[in-house]
């Protein structure tokens, strides 16, 4: 099956990756697992890190471009915030009520998300970063 | 007045924007603001009282008073503060000139309760900010400068404020500016505030400023000095020293001065029952210790650039940053519900009157008809600096005015649709919630929605695969796309979901220290939930068209949204047409 998704954008690179792609790339990795959602500051130390650190191969340009705002005790994306809100308010990931305190991405949304293409030098830097997230982003039952 | 720091070289953007704002000013109005400028013309008096319905009798002094007289705030008279939304609210004529005074009046509200509050800490922040002169020159000159910045906050609206805010936020002069303005201050700032920003620092302004200062006596002239550059970081919620950060958060946060007067003045006006417990808020308003971290050394440049250089801390945070040790404004834990009562009247707000479908439909076909005004100007050779004062120059009665007599064949009858409130109607919407047996779908495709770089194109998509439809059931409509959705008012509205993103970071305080308002309750969880229901889609059609628009819409949703189901299709319907299904 093609969806409207792959004809909008055919394979994903490094140059045109956005910030909601990358995010949903790596949420197609964490797969089922219950991912940080009520506190929201691993996920902008998490791209903050990716920003600040070295150049990868692989890495989407958007990643060194994105805006931290310097406005409490650690950087924080508006724009990442304003996504990961959205995919909740979207339906795209479940958010267990009342407590909101992680999320789970819903599989069939990943099932569609899994379709797109991505170069595989983009691919090789997702798979590290998805190994980051899997540490960080990740809910660990203690 | 203390001298204005250059920005020129550093921020070329802003000043270029800057001086073309002077320059329109000086040849707008000479007599204001030229080379020769004699108003105001006789001596001004020491203060003033002006009533406002919402908050009643309030003095303003000589110095804001001849901010308020000059036509910088006079033009906000004719903007309306919300739009068009008086075709659904009758009422709502508010304009953007008194929420310009009411957000002063709140500002120094909520300023002297942190003064009678707080007295030590301000005593403490006084003399470490201006070590050496008098505690209450201080707090006087601090005030002032606040109420200034809550006078020019909204000074760079065009007409009918955010209906227009939309089209002049595409200029890239206008762009690069907010990136620049952003790297300058450290938080993400809409162009909107760009434009206040730099008119606050305008030679007008301050030549009006230093002109006054003989048209009052001495020792009123003498009694308060201010600070413009301060004044301008106020306006993007920043200032000149951490330690007076909350002075920022007055006129741009989540419980700014802002928010306290469009919140009762936008529903006032419109006659929806919506009210929060300003008492309470004024009681429990504190400031709270607070860590400005610094890991890129924006707020460093920041401090150093303004003349101060307040030194951030020896060690790093439990986070690993440098930072600032600022004070921000906070409330305590007893006003948790007044918090609450905030964040839920601005949402239903956006619910009842900035969403409402006919306030999208208006503002649609306005914002069409200003988008085609700025594309004649490119065509005539405007450039952007240009294009930015022909929105400072534009007011609400612009719109009726040869300005809007564009001759475009596609867009005849625009103007007179608007102003006789002959709008298109909603022929089909869905929220994220619509019944759909292909939920993911309608899910991912609502989600890429939320991709900023997106949604314009996904929405043009959707448009030209509904065009390619509507002009086989209307060829009368011509064979160009473009031209034909414009005759028969066609569009994809997605409007902007509100901003809840930084009721993360709320903290209110008790005697045990501050609590995330977060753990106390999931506001923003709350919300989101919310906005998944009241959150809509719409493709609009004028009312001649209504029945084939809704079959051609039909047909994108199938290509568009792959989802071809004859329940969806259903629900989404809104018009009575033996296609559709009634919905009330």
């Amino acid at each position: 099956m093609q969806t409207w998704q792959l004809r909008a954008e055919g394979t994903m690179n490094t140059e045109d990756m956005s910030l909601g792609d990358f995010v949903q790339q790596i949420l197609i990795q964490l797969e089922a697992n219950q991912v940080h959602f009520r506190d929201e500051r691993p996920w902008h130390e998490f791209f903050y890190r990716f920003k600040s650190g070295p150049e990868q191969t692989g890495m989407p340009l958007f990643l060194k471009k994105l805006f931290f705002d310097w406005n409490g005790p650690y950087p924080r994306s508006q724009e990442l915030s304003e996504y990961l809100h959205g995919l909740h308010w979207t339906g795209c990931l479940a958010a267990p009520n009342p407590t909101y305190d992680s999320f789970t991405l819903r599989p069939d949304v990943r099932e569609i998300w899994l379709q797109k293409e991505v170069e595989p030098e983009l691919r090789q830097f997702l798979n590290v970063a998805g190994e980051a997230a899997r540490r960080e982003l990740v809910v660990h039952a203690s | 007045m203390s001298m204005q720091v250059d920005l020129a070289q550093q921020y070329p953007k802003l000043d270029e924007i800057t001086r073309a704002i002077d320059g329109f000013l000086a040849s707008q109005y000479p007599a204001y603001f030229g080379q020769n400028a004699v108003h105001p013309f006789r001596d001004l008096k020491i203060s003033k009282v002006i009533h406002d319905s919402l908050w009643g009798t309030n003095g303003f002094d000589w110095r804001e008073l001849a901010i308020i007289d000059s036509p910088i705030l006079q033009r906000l008279r004719d903007i309306h503060q919300t739009g068009l939304a008086y075709f659904v609210y009758p009422c709502a004529h508010h304009m953007r000139f008194e929420h310009s005074l009411g957000v002063c009046v709140m500002a120094s509200r909520v300023f002297d309760a942190l003064q009678r509050q707080e007295e030590k800490k301000f005593q403490a922040i006084a003399s470490e900010v201006s070590p050496g002169v008098d505690p209450l020159k201080v707090f006087a000159q601090w005030r002032a400068e606040l109420r200034l910045a809550a006078l020019l906050h909204d000074t760079g609206h065009s007409l009918y404020s955010h209906t227009s805010e939309v089209v002049y936020s595409d200029i890239p002069l206008l762009r690069n500016a907010a990136d620049e303005l952003n790297n300058l201050v450290g938080v993400s700032k809409g162009t909107g505030e760009v434009l206040s920003f730099c008119i606050s620092r305008t030679s007008a302004i301050r030549g009006l400023l230093e002109r006054i200062h003989d048209k009052v006596p001495d020792q009123a002239a003498e009694e308060v000095e201010v600070n413009l550059d301060n004044v301008s970081l106020l306006i993007i919620g920043r200032s000149k020293h951490p330690k007076l950060q909350f002075l920022g958060d007055i006129i741009s946060s989540d419980l700014d001065a802002d928010k306290l007067d469009y919140l009762l003045r936008d529903a006032t006006a419109a006659g929806l029952p919506l009210r929060y417990d300003l008492e309470r808020y004024l009681y429990t308003v504190r400031l709270s210790s607070k860590q400005l971290a610094d890991g890129e050394d924006k707020l460093q440049n920041m401090y150093k650039i303004f003349g101060v250089e307040p030194g951030r801390e020896a060690h790093k945070n439990e986070f690993g940053h440098p930072f600032y040790l600022s004070y921000s404004l906070q409330l305590l834990r007893q006003a948790a519900s007044t918090i609450e009562q905030i964040i839920i009247c601005k949402f239903m707000l956006f619910s009842y009157i900035y969403h409402h479908k006919k306030v999208r439909a208006a503002e649609g076909m306005l914002a069409r008809l200003i988008h085609r005004r700025v594309r004649k100007w490119r065509v005539e050779g405007k450039d952007d600096a240009s294009l930015i004062t022909e929105f400072l120059r534009m007011t609400d009665h612009s719109l009726h005015s040869d300005l809007f007599d564009l001759d475009e064949s596609d867009l005849d009858g625009y103007r007179q649709r608007i102003v006789n409130r002959w709008l298109p109607r909603a022929v089909i919407a869905f929220t994220p919630k619509t019944v759909c047996p292909d939920g993911a779908k309608l899910s991912a495709f609502m989600s890429e929605l939320q991709k900023p770089e997106r949604v314009k194109h996904l929405g043009e998509k959707f448009e030209f695969t509904l065009a390619a439809r509507l002009i086989e059931l209307r060829p009368e409509l011509g064979k160009d796309a473009e031209a034909a959705l414009t005759r028969a008012g066609v569009w994809f509205d997605a409007p902007k979901p509100p901003k809840f993103d930084k009721l993360e970071d709320l903290f209110v305080g008790d005697e045990k220290g501050q609590i995330a308002l977060k753990t106390i309750f999931p506001i923003s969880s709350w919300i989101q939930a919310y906005i998944t229901y009241r959150y809509n889609i719409r493709i609009f059609s004028f009312s001649e068209y209504v029945e084939d628009v809704e079959v051609a819409a039909r047909h994108a949703c199938k290509v568009e949204l792959e989802i071809d189901d004859q329940d969806f299709c259903n629900a989404i319907t809104l018009s009575n047409s033996p296609n559709g299904n009634p919905i009330s």
